[in-house]
């Protein structure tokens, strides 16, 4: 009588083992959101991996159906709570694209930088969870201590420090305070060290190395397929990034490159997104020094000379139109809008945008009414979310943590 | 040496016949001496408890107070004050928690886990030596015992990890149990090195052995590499990052310890800390010298002009306190360097963590004993032993000391340079090879 | 740039139907991609550009697999961005949306299912898999041909279909807090 003898411990393939069904989530610390990934697992290694997502449905484009186009707005932000200047952009371009409304360049600027503002805050934050939840504590404080100077930023400009409401249709909803751009570019100018500050730690330690380097890998045919973008699409070597190849806004106007990786796994998506950081600070202080008007005090200064001028015309008897108005790129709306009962013209759009987490975009069909006929959110993360089983099928347990975090995913996104 | 296991010092039977001589009655001690023996045992070892309890409630504080500081952050400090009272209301927390116990747990075991994994821990402060006068009990074989008994905390996780009733958790109990087993390995080798420089296993010999400057120390001069793999060890041990993967929060939602509530979670967690006490106690007796002073004599010996064997009263009492201290800020700079470590790195994973220790820290142990052996028993052409004849033993005058100085300067730091340089060429490789 | 007006989505009875049909509606210039589909002759209707400069086509179901083929080998259109499903009133359509990574121009191609069922082109993009369900889920096309058609978004055992314009809100057949 031998080990081999006793019944229900050995199979003809060897010792019996069973396979374990773990339910990660809904509640667990690091699937940024709420989701539940149902894993099938084998020791170690995931056999299989079905991710179940709604729970945070919130149905936000029926919402979209029975409000007016500006009662819409305050809950853009929630869409995809970490970058919601995007958000707020592609709804705001929709519009102003179906109705052909005119937007002053300034606003562009002004956009451009919060858009890019909100991009390394964005960052910064995957960067800290990230890191959280490959077991390092320290990093997440000081990517939330940039976090705070640049939502002191924010508060100053819209008066919120992270649900905003700022963008209108044609413009924005207040010009810069005074002052701001000089606080915004001694901010930026202390970035790029605070940038090393976070690699030093991080990019080569050799236990993040053997964590992240070849994990994960993700070639172009399946980033393609599954309709994959952001850094994860720039990682595989692909310098696909919306603001040069199809250029919005101003980005046209401004010097930056794309950094791409090369081998497509957690690491190169790593190093991605902290040069994407940096690529944003050099948008920002350039569109800080290229500013039309420059200083909102300047404008206002410009604007009370004008207003002598005109009245002085006046008094002398000379026809003040006869004076030169303030430039229109200047100010901060294209034309006057009644918002609260906008009506754009019949129409229908997809617009989109290069957020943090890669291409979002608005499919919007609107019939005329204060209201839109069918609003869709193209969120990054939904797409991005359905490459998981396909990486983590036969890899470690433990490198889902990695993966998942690279990935970049926010829920929200995914379930709108 | 047939050292006796329990010992009392001299000045007990003294001072319990001036008590007894005041009530008019003598004791021939001779015959009472087993009695004593237990007396003094109880006495220490209730010393000792209050001691460790005391050491855990402060150091879950510090902890706290330690990562917030190195991560811009204050720490804890409303309550009570700069926050240290904390730990006492944590603890009356956790008392007034509701006891739950999962439906399908094994109730039983459930309930014993906790104690298995609590109880080793505190077996072990009394062996721990903390002053000359001031050890439990001087077990012949201490340095053993110590390793064989912590193992069974181990048998406690897994118990804890299968009895709840939880994926989880059992992933958790498991990681745990394979992760002790690879690093005891390392961490018994280290201290067979240490066991034969001193010749005995009993750990406050080995501590005497340390008597004298820092450079007597083993783990400066003689070993440091024994040190390094000791420490490493000894936080895989205790479980703490980065090898905290049986409780890893980001993955496994705190592990063995996740259905555990109120007073048998606390005692998870003070257990843990004791652990990491007991083992940077152990850190310290073994390669840092104990008690002992680094400067050489001790500073009661320099105040009072006298050797420390013949100090007797007050003054014994002052060099007590005095190596209790010593032996205190060293425990409490390992702890220190184990939560330094904690709020720098991540977390291994598990097959990171089985390589490092079977692949690097085990071979790096047996190459150790050799080089250790080397040292202590090569003996010169003139039949002096190496070590004994080291040059740098020998310096007497601040000329030759600072020449030694220098020398081991250029030594470490050329160590540095080159270790350095070999680790950006392995992490170059690696990011080539993938 | 003109947008088409609610149309009747029928197919034109006759041959003669259809000349006068396409005689009497102005006839929309093909854009890139129409031009490549009409030179594979792949039936499609072009339905001109969008306010963004997207254009759009309109492909019957039948076609839609063959023409998808064609979009991601010939035209290179390789990346899926979305599948959207619209309730017009009186009819379902999908909108699947197309990029090219290569040419960086992107695509709207229409589909309006036929008793609400539409092929699916998960064979093709595997990207469109959660694209239909979601699709399926909030309108309610069916996607034949798409490996696992169940809801995502919504709870499995959901009834009706959110999106829809007659879906009725606080339907009393789903009582949720009772479960």
């Amino acid at each position: 009588m031998s080990i081999k003898d006793i019944p229900g411990v050995f199979t003809e393939q060897g010792l019996k083992t069973e396979d374990l069904v773990v339910n990660i989530g809904p509640q667990h610390p690091s699937t940024h959101g709420v989701l539940r990934l149902i894993t099938t697992l084998n020791g170690e290694v995931v056999k299989d991996m079905v991710p179940v997502i709604g729970y945070l449905h919130r149905s936000k484009e029926k919402m979209a159906e029975s409000r007016s186009y500006f009662q819409y707005q305050p809950t853009l932000d929630r869409v995809e709570y970490l970058s919601s200047f995007f958000d707020h952009y592609v709804y705001v371009s929709s519009i102003e694209r179906i109705a052909k409304l005119k937007v002053p360049k300034r606003v562009e600027y002004i956009r451009m930088i919060t858009m890019e503002l909100n991009r390394i805050t964005s960052h910064l934050l995957w960067f800290g969870t990230f890191l959280l939840d490959l077991g390092a504590t320290s990093p997440l404080f000081y990517a939330f201590r940039e976090r705070e100077d640049i939502f002191k930023l924010f508060e100053d400009l819209t008066g919120a420090r992270m649900m905003y409401n700022y963008y209108r249709f044609g413009g924005v909803n207040a010009d810069l305070p005074p002052g701001w751009i000089e606080k915004c570019r001694r901010f930026i100018r202390t970035m790029p060290e605070k940038i090393d500050e976070y690699e030093a730690i991080v990019t080569k330690n050799p236990i993040i190395l053997d964590r992240t380097v070849g994990i994960g890998r993700m070639d172009i045919e399946t980033c393609l397929k599954y309709g994959v973008t952001g850094a994860s699409l720039r990682a595989t070597g692909i310098a696909q990034d919306l603001r040069k190849t199809n250029p919005y806004s101003c980005y046209n106007e401004v010097q930056f490159d794309v950094p791409v990786g090369k081998h497509a796994d957690v690491y190169d998506r790593y190093l991605v997104r902290m040069a994407e950081m940096r690529e944003s600070c050099k948008i920002i202080e350039q569109c800080l020094d290229k500013i039309p008007g420059g200083d909102t005090q300047n404008i206002r200064n410009k604007q009370a000379e004008i207003d002598a001028a005109k009245a002085a015309a006046k008094e002398r008897g000379e026809d003040p139109k006869s004076i030169p108005d303030l430039d229109p790129d200047w100010l901060t709306q294209g034309q006057k809008i009644n918002l609260m009962t906008y009506k754009p013209p019949a129409g229908e759009v997809f617009s989109m945008c290069e957020s943090p987490r890669g291409m979002l975009g608005c499919y919007m069909i609107s019939d005329g009414t204060p209201k839109a006929y069918r609003l869709k959110w193209r969120g990054a993360s939904f797409s991005n979310l359905s490459v998981l089983p396909e990486l983590m099928i036969g890899n470690l347990y433990p490198d889902l943590m990695a993966i998942f975090g690279s990935l970049d995913v926010i829920l929200p996104e995914v379930d709108r | 040496m047939n050292q006796p296991v329990f010992d009392f010092p001299d000045w007990l039977p003294r001072l319990l016949d001036q008590g007894i001589s005041h009530f008019g009655g003598s004791v021939n001690w001779a015959d009472w001496a087993p009695w004593l023996t237990i007396l003094w045992a109880i006495i220490v070892f209730t010393l000792i408890a209050v001691v460790a309890q005391a050491s855990v409630i402060f150091m879950v504080l510090m902890e706290r107070k330690v990562l917030a500081w190195m991560t811009q952050r204050k720490g804890p400090n409303r309550v009570g004050p700069w926050g240290t009272l904390q730990t006492l209301a944590d603890g009356v927390k956790l008392l007034f928690k509701e006891d739950i116990i999962p439906k399908g747990a094994n109730k039983f075991l459930f309930t014993v886990a906790p104690a298995l994994f609590f109880l080793p821990t505190f077996v072990f402060f009394g062996l721990i030596p903390f002053t000359n006068q001031l050890v439990a009990v001087a077990l012949p074989a201490g340095a053993l015992f110590v390793f064989a008994i912590s193992s069974l905390s181990v048998v406690g996780l897994v118990l804890a990890g299968w009895a709840s009733n939880n994926k989880y958790s059992l992933l958790g109990g498991m990681r745990s149990a394979a992760q002790a087993i690879s690093y005891e390995i390392p961490l018994v080798m280290a201290v067979l090195g240490v066991v034969l420089f001193t010749g005995s296993m009993n750990i406050a010999e080995i501590v005497k052995a340390q008597a004298g400057p820092f450079w007597n120390w083993y783990g400066v001069l003689l070993t440091p590499i024994s040190l390094v793999i000791f420490f490493i060890s000894t936080l895989a041990e205790v479980n703490r990052v980065p090898f905290d993967l049986p409780e890893a929060e980001s993955e496994l939602v705190s592990g063995y310890n996740t259905e555990y509530s109120g007073m048998k979670f606390a005692l998870f967690f003070l257990a843990e800390y004791a652990a990491l006490f007991a083992m940077s106690a152990f850190t310290v007796a073994f390669f840092v010298g104990g008690y002992f002073s680094p400067f050489g004599p001790f500073i009661t010996e320099l105040v009072t002009h006298q050797p420390a064997d013949q100090l007797t009263g007050l003054s014994q009492l002052a060099l007590q306190v005095e190596m209790l201290f010593w032996f205190m800020m060293k425990t409490y700079f390992f702890i220190f360097l184990a939560m330094w470590v904690r709020a720098t790195l991540p977390r291994l994973k598990p097959d990171q963590l089985m390589g490092f220790s079977w692949k690097f820290l085990i071979p790096l142990s047996i190459i150790n004993i050799f080089v250790i052996a080397i040292e202590k028993y090569m003996v010169l052409p003139n039949g002096q032993p190496v070590m004994a004849s080291l040059p740098v033993l020998q310096a007497t005058t601040v000329s030759s000391w600072a020449i030694w100085v220098v020398i081991a300067a250029v030594v470490f730091g050329g160590f540095f340079v080159l270790m350095s340089r070999l680790l950006s060429e392995k992490l170059e490789a690696r990011l080539a090879r993938r | 740039m003109s947008e088409e007006q609610k149309e009747t989505g029928k197919e034109p009875a006759t041959k003669q139907d259809a000349a006068v049909a396409v005689a009497a509606e102005p006839t929309i210039p093909a854009g890139e991609f129409g031009k490549a589909l009409d030179a594979a002759r792949i039936p499609v209707r072009h339905l001109g550009l969008d306010a963004g400069g997207m254009e759009m086509v309109d492909i019957a179901p039948a076609d839609l697999l063959q023409a998808g083929e064609h979009l991601r080998d010939k035209c290179q259109l390789d990346l899926l961005l979305s599948c959207t499903g619209v309730d017009w009133k009186d009819r379902l359509e999908s909108v699947y949306h197309f990029y090219s990574i290569k040419t960086h121009k992107s695509l709207a191609v229409k589909v309006t299912a036929e008793n609400g069922h539409s092929p699916s082109l998960v064979p093709i993009w595997n990207g469109a898999d959660w694209h239909e369900r979601e699709s399926y889920d909030l309108i309610g096309i069916h996607y034949d041909g798409h490996p696992n058609l169940t809801r995502i978004l919504m709870p499995t055992d959901w009834l009706g279909h959110p999106l829809r314009k007659d879906y009725k809100v606080d339907d009393p057949r789903l009582v949720w807090n009772e479960r």
